[in-house]
């Protein structure tokens, strides 16, 4: 058994840290003793060096269920950033051969990650059970119950796979999970004889200022977005609901602030992602207008401020991505604008993800087709159909989940109409207590002041285009 | 992407499939596309969106058809309205469509680029000597084929030689082509820019920046060929993707023993093959060659031609329907209709 020299002479080898954040330590002994885990630590808090040092521990391959594509990607890029080459990603964008490849040599990667649907592929199985797994991690581990009933069903057959990968060492890790989430995802999985270690930090972000204000119409609140974009100083993003949006509101934000702005959506290349990442990342960009639905991978720690233009799903998401924000622990500030109605948007996506009692009806006498119906709630009927449940069960399960998720959504809906304490609304819905002493409602109590924010980092120059040859100079450090 | 693009690839006056056009564009063509790529002179296009999807694609035509852009004559077959052809021209105006698309498909450019990209970041990486950054993402093939090519190469010449190599090339563009490719470039402490933070125009999307590129990197394969040699980093670089071999080998094979006299028949049993599929090869083959570059002569004799004149008199080839001239049930008989009417396209439309 290691003991804890060991693990800090780890720590200090591969990322050069002299101490843990808080949980990191106590998770690794826990796994390392043969426990599984559930970590919930903060946005920020340092989940993915948990995995990384398990992998250097002990021998095996550590998978790692993420549900993202660009989280992935952009978690590779990290590992491949710190000087870790045994990584590798396994997900749709590979050809056959490749895939096949990477499958006759997983034992060579320290690190794998992949995604639920890739997992639950029988051949992606087998070539799993035929290798030493380290940790079986899953990420973002709440998506198996946000996700999983009625947008991604694969997500509920992870403790099935876990099971049937011999049921390896396990870690759960979110940063967004109420204690009846946590008490759910641990009864899913069978884990012999081995014990549940849990690990609870705080999600409350005390240096991150919130306020919100009501708006009346549409322009009064693109006015209020431009007035405060102009205003606060330093990196920010601003979150909308569609790619559309994020498009003409960057455009709208560079015209009207002078302030260097791009959107950022699933819709961009992975070339033109990666250069935007790293403009920002280099404070070449001041502020990213993004999708909520698009993860933004790569850690920047200097975020002053996230401005929600449309609300989140719910609370759990809206601590996610305000999360973003003061990652270096300095003060940051997180605004959500509203207008009545807002909730609208939201609404339709929960309709759109939701098959009717008469789709139900319809595909399983098929009568419908997943062409009537759209490609992902077929899918999710298909996973349904194969659980042998009656079209009635089925029926009830998703009238279940619709009020699930509008009562998510109505939480959410209360925390932007809140006249009072914003972080205790918040942090309740994680059933925890927190004091209102670093917030603000409505734009008559607005201060810019009051977050205390710290000196803008130096801009660098703005990035214009120059001639070719000073870009190649620069890029060759020739002449 | 605007589906308004899709309309760059219909017609005013000739009815087209649809599908013929999404093989064509896919890369997934049978002869019979081929055929029609030729009549539409479209075989350019061939291969540009390898990942366009069948639903798109659809979605997309659906669009146009409800904007009254195209219209459908029978199920499949369109033909471009009169507003259709407007919003073409319109279109041509405000985006960018490649000029050499012919190229583009023998150099395989689509596969370069990426790969370029990403051996561009290593080499200003390697000339800071800094191992410590964010690389670009890359298909696992990629970055191993990367791998193996800097590991050949002289790191004593490797950045000098790179500098040299693009420096020479960006000076044989005009001055704003040059500069908006040099911007778009990754490398150390350069996150590169987008087309929408370059000097380009505003109408483009990023749909006419890749098409864009892909010529810029077409120009530069063309120059590397004329220009440099293996030793240079860059050819060795391209060497992992290389030109594509015109023909597949089996249909090589069966239309150089054409060539050499041999007779369709004698070939199909020497290489034991059908016989429609050395007919199949051949007409692929009468397809893509330039008129001079095939044998016509051997197979449509002067009586053969004078029958098919006297036969097929509709001046529109689209129109020639193989019933008119069949007589028997030979399958030579198809062969031929099908070789005079790809005879006749290459006159008609001036191919040398």
């Amino acid at each position: 058994m290691l003991n804890q020299t060991d693990i800090q002479a780890t720590l200090k080898q591969h990322f050069g840290f002299e101490t843990f954040r808080p949980g990191q330590l106590e998770i690794i002994e826990a796994l390392l003793r043969g426990d599984a885990a559930l970590g919930m630590l903060p946005t920020g808090g340092g989940k993915s060096l948990i995995y990384q040092m398990m992998g250097y521990l002990r021998p095996g391959t550590v998978v790692i269920v993420t549900p993202l594509l660009s989280l992935m990607q952009d978690q590779v890029a990290r590992f491949n950033y710190l000087g870790e080459k045994s990584v590798v990603a396994l997900n749709s964008t590979m050809d056959a051969q490749e895939k096949f490849t990477i499958l006759g040599h997983l034992n060579r990667y320290r690190f794998v990650f992949i995604s639920p649907e890739m997992l639950n592929q029988a051949n992606v199985l087998q070539a799993f059970q035929r290798i030493q797994i380290n940790t079986f991690v899953i990420d973002e581990a709440h998506t198996l119950l946000s996700w999983g009933p009625d947008f991604r069903p694969d997500y509920l057959d992870l403790p099935r796979l876990h099971h049937l990968l011999g049921a390896p060492s396990l870690l759960l890790l979110t940063a967004t999970a109420t204690p009846a989430m946590q008490e759910d995802l641990k009864g899913r999985f069978d884990l012999g004889s081995a014990q549940w270690f849990t690990y609870t930090e705080s999600s409350n972000r005390p240096n991150i200022y919130l306020h919100t204000e009501e708006l009346t119409n549409q322009d009064d609140k693109r006015q209020r977005l431009q007035f405060l974009v102009h205003q606060i100083p330093g990196a920010g993003i601003v979150y909308v609901s569609s790619r559309k949006m994020a498009n003409s509101l960057a455009e709208f934000l560079r015209q009207e602030t002078g302030k260097r702005v791009a959107a950022y959506h699933g819709g961009l290349d992975n070339v033109a992602r990666y250069r935007l990442q790293q403009q920002f990342m280099e404070n070449q960009l001041d502020v990213i207008v993004a999708t909520s639905a698009f993860g933004m991978g790569i850690d920047k720690d200097d975020i002053r401020f996230v401005i929600h233009y449309h609300l989140s799903q719910d609370l759990a998401n809206y601590m996610q991505e305000i999360g973003r924000a003061g990652r270096d622990g300095q003060n940051a500030v997180a605004i959500l604008l509203y207008i009545k109605g807002d909730e609208r948007i939201q609404q339709h996506l929960i309709d759109a993800s939701l098959p009717t009692d008469a789709m139900i009806e319809g595909y399983y006498a098929k009568v419908l087709t997943q062409r009537d119906i759209g490609e992902e709630r077929a899918r999710l009927l298909d996973y349904y159909g194969q659980q042998k449940l009656s079209v009635p069960a089925i029926q009830q399960l998703f009238a279940e989940r619709r009020i699930v998720r509008e009562a998510d959504l109505n939480q959410m809906v209360k925390y932007a109409q809140s006249r009072s304490a914003l972080r205790p609304k918040l942090l309740g819905y994680f059933g925890e207590k927190a004091s209102s002493d670093f917030e603000s409602i409505g734009m008559a109590n607005w201060a810019l002041t009051a977050v205390g924010l710290p000196a803008a980092p130096k801009e660098q120059p703005h990035v214009n285009q120059t001639d070719w040859s000073t870009i190649l100079t620069k890029l060759f450090k020739l002449s | 992407m605007n589906p308004e693009f899709y309309l760059t690839l219909f017609s005013k006056q000739q009815p087209r499939r649809s599908h013929v056009i999404f093989a064509l564009i896919k890369q997934q063509t049978t002869g019979s596309a081929e055929y029609w790529g030729l009549r539409y002179q479209l075989l350019d296009w061939f291969g540009l969106l390898p990942q366009l999807r069948k639903n798109e694609y659809k979605q997309a035509l659906q669009q146009l058809q409800q904007n009254k852009d195209l219209e459908q004559i029978e199920p499949g077959l369109y033909l471009l309205t009169e507003k259709g052809d407007k919003v073409r021209m319109q279109y041509a105006q405000q985006h960018y469509l490649p000029q050499q698309n012919a190229a583009r498909i023998q150099y395989q450019t689509g596969a370069f680029m990426p790969l370029f990209l990403q051996a561009n970041q290593v080499v200003s990486e390697w000339s800071y000597h800094n191992r410590q950054y964010y690389p670009m993402q890359a298909s696992l093939k990629q970055r191993q084929s990367l791998k193996q090519w800097f590991k050949n190469q002289d790191k004593t010449q490797l950045v000098p030689h790179w500098f040299n190599t693009l420096k020479a090339f960006l000076t044989t563009l005009p001055e704003a082509t040059a500069n908006s490719l040099a911007a778009s470039w990754v490398g150390h402490e350069t996150a590169g820019l987008n087309y929408d933070q370059m000097d380009l125009p505003k109408t483009w999307t990023e749909f006419d920046f890749y098409l864009w590129q892909l010529e810029q990197y077409t120009a530069l394969l063309i120059y590397l060929e004329q220009h440099t040699t293996i030793e240079d980093p860059i050819v060795q670089l391209y060497a992992i993707v290389g030109k594509r071999m015109q023909f597949p080998t089996s249909l090589q094979t069966s239309f150089d023993a054409a060539k050499n006299g041999q007779t369709l028949v004698d070939i199909a049993h020497t290489r034991q093959l059908k016989l429609g599929t050395v007919q199949e090869h051949l007409l692929t083959a009468a397809i893509w060659l330039p008129l001079d570059q095939f044998p016509y002569e051997q197979y449509l004799t002067k009586d053969l031609k004078g029958t098919f004149a006297q036969k097929l008199t509709d001046p529109d080839i689209d129109a020639w329907r193989f019933k008119t001239v069949r007589e028997t049930a030979d399958i030579q008989e198809f062969f031929n209709f099908r070789l005079y009417a790809i005879w006749q396209t290459k006159r008609e439309q001036g191919h040398a």
